[in-house]
């Protein structure tokens, strides 16, 4: 089983509906580096945050907690985990 | 004023960690929020007010590219406390290994009052060696590691230091009445065994005692509302330290300071600007308030100068700004002249006197 982590350093902000993570390290301010998420996407961050997770445990993890079928939750982490990567947003020594 | 209002509103949700509850006034409009964002930095109070902002509903959060710049610059600010908190800790160990201790202050060890420290920017490291032996020590090693220290009016030093801005000083009181000198040395030497320890992550920093903390915090406001001008930092600063160390602040002994450097009449307008404005509780004050009429004069002062007066200085060609500066000053000297008499006297000759004995 693949696992991944988030990295620790970017930190989750909550703005009215806004989910907010600001690239650190920013000399000057840079919109292509801030990534905001919808509130499932915010919720499972907070939920995988400080751990190493599997894609198997994310689906879990939105089928515990949402009215959703394990179809729709396996393509919504799927979506995420495609964002995560794209963004750079996971720890590089995990797949 | 409104914008002011707003302001301040924001600012109080943040300094004592409380959701805004009066919307009055809001929402902000566009041009609005911009203002406040400027005026914010100015005052180097963005971190503050974006833990304000954040409680607001939706609807009356600012337009939402301003709240991801804001944001963008929060992180910025965390980031650099970090950093900076790691550069304390470094220096400690430094100091450690030749034997010295020194004081932190302001800055990073100030910050901790507040209810989340991160938020609080800094822009350097402040030292106060106990006596010149130390100092001169401290100058010593450090050139000896090849940093440039250059010495400074007020009997302090400045040096950059692994890309950290860093001052060391002889004085914690920039109370320059010479005829204060013995008195100031005995209030340190009575304070020694009340000094601080604050310990953040593996290092032990030490801070002074609530009473020096208190002194040194306010009586750094008066130097600076004798000259340029302060701005909303350094209050925020007083009323954290207020607010946290109430318990182990000394009142009578508080008073007797005060009276004796002559500025107890400031010390009742200061407190009156924190409670009125910035919403310290008044049972927070270490001793009981008097009503001064100059509350309202010196917010609007601190309000017009920004962070060290800075503000004010914006425009204009360089003779225009140093005429302007220069007026305003000797205007300070002269509205606060009656609060602390000496000290608005004794203050610019002893800049003087320290460039050459320094």
């Amino acid at each position: 089983m693949t696992t991944m982590k988030l990295r620790k350093e970017l930190t989750l902000r909550q703005i009215g509906k806004d989910y907010i993570i600001v690239e650190p390290g920013q000399d000057k301010v840079d919109l292509s580096k801030v990534y905001t998420l919808n509130e499932t996407a915010a919720w499972l961050w907070k939920e995988l945050h400080e751990h190493e997770f599997s894609k198997e445990e994310m689906i879990q993890k939105l089928l515990d907690e949402y009215e959703v079928t394990p179809e729709q939750a396996s393509k919504d982490v799927e979506k995420l985990i495609a964002i995560f990567v794209s963004q750079k947003l996971l720890q590089e020594n995990h797949d | 004023m409104k914008i002011r209002d707003k302001f301040l509103t924001l600012l109080r949700s943040g300094l004592w960690n409380q959701p805004v509850t009066d919307f009055t006034g809001f929402p902000l409009s566009e041009a609005e929020w911009t203002t406040l964002f400027h005026k914010a930095i100015s005052h180097t109070v963005e971190g503050l007010l974006y833990q304000g902002i954040v409680t607001l509903p939706e609807l009356y959060l600012p337009p939402r590219a301003l709240i991801l710049s804001w944001t963008v610059r929060m992180e910025k600010i965390e980031q650099r406390n970090l950093w900076m908190d790691k550069q304390v800790s470094r220096q400690v160990d430094f100091f450690t290994r030749q034997g010295l201790q020194p004081l932190l202050l302001k800055g990073q060890g100030v910050a901790r009052y507040y209810e989340n420290p991160a938020v609080r920017l800094s822009g350097d490291i402040d030292w106060f060696f106990r006596n010149k032996q130390d100092y001169n020590l401290a100058k010593k090693v450090l050139m000896e590691k090849n940093i440039t220290v250059t010495s400074v009016p007020g009997f302090s030093t400045y040096s950059i230091w692994d890309g950290v801005e860093v001052e060391m000083h002889r004085r914690m009181i920039d109370i320059h009445n010479p005829f204060m000198s013995n008195y100031i040395q005995q209030l340190y030497q009575s304070e020694e065994n009340f000094s601080q320890t604050i310990v953040h992550e593996d290092a032990s920093w030490t801070l002074p005692s609530p009473l020096l903390m208190h002194v040194s915090i306010s009586i750094h406001i008066l130097k600076h509302m004798l000259g340029y001008g302060i701005g909303l930092r350094q209050l925020c600063d007083a009323a954290r330290v207020c607010y946290t160390l109430k318990e182990n602040l000394k009142s009578t002994k508080l008073i007797d300071v005060y009276q004796n450097f002559g500025v107890l009449k400031f010390m009742h307008v200061l407190h009156g600007v924190l409670v009125d404005y910035l919403g310290l509780p008044e049972e927070k004050l270490p001793f009981p308030r008097q009503q001064r009429k100059m509350v309202d004069t010196m917010m609007e002062d601190v309000w017009s100068a920004g962070n060290f007066g800075f503000a004010m200085d914006v425009s204009g060609s360089k003779e225009s700004n140093r005429s302007t500066t220069n007026r305003r000053i000797w205007q300070n000297m002269i509205k606060y002249f009656p609060l602390a008499r000496m000290e608005a006297f004794t203050f610019p000759v002893v800049q003087f006197y320290s460039r050459f004995s320094n």
